[in-house]
């Protein structure tokens, strides 16, 4: 871009005292965004109360500036003139490795920006003030292993090497062949599964599927999308947090968190919810991706 | 009828202008609420509700009052509804759920804005103004954008797709002479050859703003049944509304119109499938996109093919906004929403002349607001 984004006039931020920390710490080029103590989930942009839990214990830390770009758009014709001077530029959904979304401006890397890029916190000068703007990660899969200097295990694994913070998602809806299915398979026949008016009076209040059914979204998850065929799980450490019954849509995700360079393993956070966004299942695993593809 | 809820006895819609000059919004909204009361065949002290928007430009606050003020009415229900552009549809289930509460017999909702060459900005103060502005994204175009480039990069759906939506909106304009692209139809080459505004939006998908107005009244089933016209019925309405910043979507892909609708649906115990009309709220092409795929007219991610499988004029298997929707039609501000009720009457009373459509027995209208954030459905029905 040739002009210099720092003499745009644009507008700038109304910043209040519950906001002060977040454009203080932009000023020093850090992303600061609040954490619910309660809950444990970040939350942006900043509150007097956490929106997930109402707790008001919420304190201040600094992100690790790491994201992956969500959607992004172009701008040719800005919507205040102050920016007409830098347009055609980037703006993006940045999915921060912490959860929430930010809004960012994007510096331009050296190949077309594509949704689902990896990008790095670049605090940038516009307007007289240093914005938490993100810019993409250029090293490609194989130039990461090669400068780490050693073998990358990830050869011949059908989708390649997952980044951290990378994450999928699949929905379907439970059926009672689901169970017949399950029972088919283990012999499990809990009344829970099967006699209604026994399931709706107890804890449960419905007729419910076997946690097997639950969670194997997620084996489908990893073998399906990430990372994709070839995927086992090597260990699960899993928590069944609510029962799901019967014809109920459910959410499965997963999201890689640490990804070995020298072998195809992985961590990944896993999840699964209701229709109503409720938690169901949750937890952490471990997998393995053999390479199906001849290096 | 049994199952209604309500029913719309009388509309009004003022022809939209590219700009007015010394006009105030209090003489549109009165205009407009005359064109609505004389159509229902009731006089103005019939009218006992009162549903407003909450932008009436030179009124801040007390916005009930001073328009009930200025029509001459006393009503003994008054309220604003401030869901951006599922105003107009959030007006139409709240009205026949105060008549339902025993609160008023008859209720006028309306909504009108002028539109002067210099518009003042308003001093927003907000989460949207700290942390979108000063990062490069002011207005709804570059919110849509995200939306539209989302469902690209995850179902593979390109911009001539879009585009479909853009040219149909168009073409059924050239049946309506009010509407503001009357005369100016754009093919999809045209749509597709408009200047970028906001990659991946072209300026073709993007309503233009305009001054307008419209109203319907809306009374009990019985009482309508006394009533000159045909009555419209309200089968099932619903609702949400999920944030308001873009960051904050739960999804760029799907909206709450999903869950407004389902209700909308359950209601009245009806499904996408079986509607008339298709009068779906269009800011932009990506809206109307959403929106089919999350009626379930096709899977998520379907909507090109479904577009090129069905015809949407007044003559097809699927007619779509036959007055041309806001595309064609033009955008009052918020009372573009209500141009999808207003529209909708005039297809289930058989009054939409030369672009009647031939079986017009139901309806669904959809209302949007913000950036695919506050959503109503309406399932209406004919007589």
């Amino acid at each position: 871009m040739a002009i210099d984004l720092n003499t745009l006039k644009t507008p700038g931020p109304t910043i209040t005292a519950l906001t002060k920390p977040f454009w203080d710490a932009a000023a020093e080029g850090r992303l600061a965004i609040q954490h619910c103590e309660d809950c444990g989930k970040a939350v942006f942009y900043p509150r007097p109360i956490c929106p997930h839990c109402w707790s008001k214990r919420l304190a201040w830390k600094d992100a690790s500036g790491g994201g992956r770009l969500k959607s992004f758009s172009e701008v040719h014709k800005p919507g205040h003139p102050g920016w007409q001077p830098a347009a055609p530029y980037l703006v993006g959904l940045v999915e921060l490795a912490e959860g929430p979304t930010i809004l960012s401006f994007i510096l331009a890397g050296t190949r077309p920006l594509q949704v689902g890029d990896m990008l790095l916190l670049a605090p940038t000068a516009i307007g007289g003030r240093v914005l938490p703007a993100f810019k993409p990660v250029e090293q490609s899969r194989g130039e990461a292993a090669m400068s780490t200097g050693t073998k990358d295990g990830w050869v011949g694994v059908v989708k390649g090497r997952p980044q951290v913070g990378a994450f999928a998602e699949r929905t379907r809806r439970t059926r009672m062949s689901d169970i017949e299915a399950f029972t088919d398979i283990t012999g499990d026949r809990n009344p829970l599964h099967y006699d209604r008016a026994l399931a709706e009076k107890s804890v449960f209040g419905k007729l419910i599927v076997q946690g097997g059914v639950t969670s194997g979204i997620l084996n489908a998850l990893v073998a399906e999308d990430l990372p994709g065929p070839g995927t086992v799980f090597l260990e699960v450490a899993w928590k069944f947090v609510k029962a799901v019954g019967v014809d109920e849509e459910i959410t499965g995700r997963v999201e890689v968190k640490d990804v070995r360079p020298d072998k195809p393993i992985c961590k990944i956070e896993t999840s699964v919810r209701n229709g109503q966004g409720e938690l169901c299942l949750t937890g952490t695993a471990t997998v393995f991706t053999v390479p199906l593809q001849s290096a | 009828m049994s199952g209604s809820k309500g029913a719309i006895v009388g509309i009004g819609e003022l022809k939209p202008q590219r700009l007015t000059s010394g006009v105030t919004t209090l003489e549109m909204i009165a205009e407009v609420s005359r064109l609505a009361v004389l159509d229902a065949g009731l006089e103005p002290a019939a009218i006992d509700g009162l549903l407003v928007g909450p932008q009436v430009g030179e009124t801040p606050q007390h916005v009930p009052a001073t328009i009930a003020e200025y029509l001459g009415l006393a009503p003994t229900m008054a309220n604003v509804v401030d869901l951006g552009g599922a105003s107009g549809a959030g007006m139409v289930w709240r009205a026949a759920a105060a008549i339902e509460a025993g609160m008023c017999e008859a209720v006028l909702c309306v909504l009108a804005n002028n539109r002067e060459e210099t518009a003042p900005r308003s001093p927003n103060r907000n989460p949207i103004r700290e942390f979108d502005v000063p990062f490069g994204a002011s207005g709804a175009n570059i919110s849509y954008a995200l939306l539209m480039q989302a469902h690209m990069a995850q179902y593979g759906s390109t911009a001539r797709d879009f585009a479909i939506i853009a040219a149909a909106a168009r073409a059924n304009a050239q049946l309506n002479p009010d509407a503001i692209f009357f005369g100016k139809p754009a093919d999809v080459e045209a749509v597709l050859a408009s200047p970028m505004i906001a990659s991946p939006l072209h300026l073709l998908e993007i309503v233009m703003p305009v001054a307008g107005g419209e109203a319907v009244v809306v009374t009990s089933a019985e009482r309508a049944r006394s009533l000159r016209k045909p009555s419209v019925h309200l089968l099932g309405a619903g609702e949400k509304v999920t944030h308001r910043a873009v960051s904050q979507a739960p999804s760029l892909t799907s909206g709450p119109l999903k869950s407004a609708m389902a209700r909308a649906f359950a209601q009245s115990g009806t499904q996408a499938g079986a509607m008339d009309l298709l009068s779906l709220y269009d800011c932009y092409t990506i809206m109307v996109a959403a929106t089919i795929e999350d009626a379930g007219l096709c899977a998520p991610g379907g909507f090109g093919a479904w577009l090129n499988d069905h015809d949407l004029s007044h003559k097809g298997d699927k007619p779509l906004n036959t007055h041309g929707g806001q595309l064609g039609f033009g955008q009052p501000d918020l009372a573009g929403g209500m141009t999808h009720v207003v529209e909708a009457v005039r297809q289930l009373r058989g009054e939409a002349g030369e672009r009647q459509i031939d079986k017009a027995g139901l309806a669904l209208v959809t209302g949007n607001g913000a950036t695919m954030s506050e959503a109503t459905a309406l399932v209406l029905g004919a007589a």
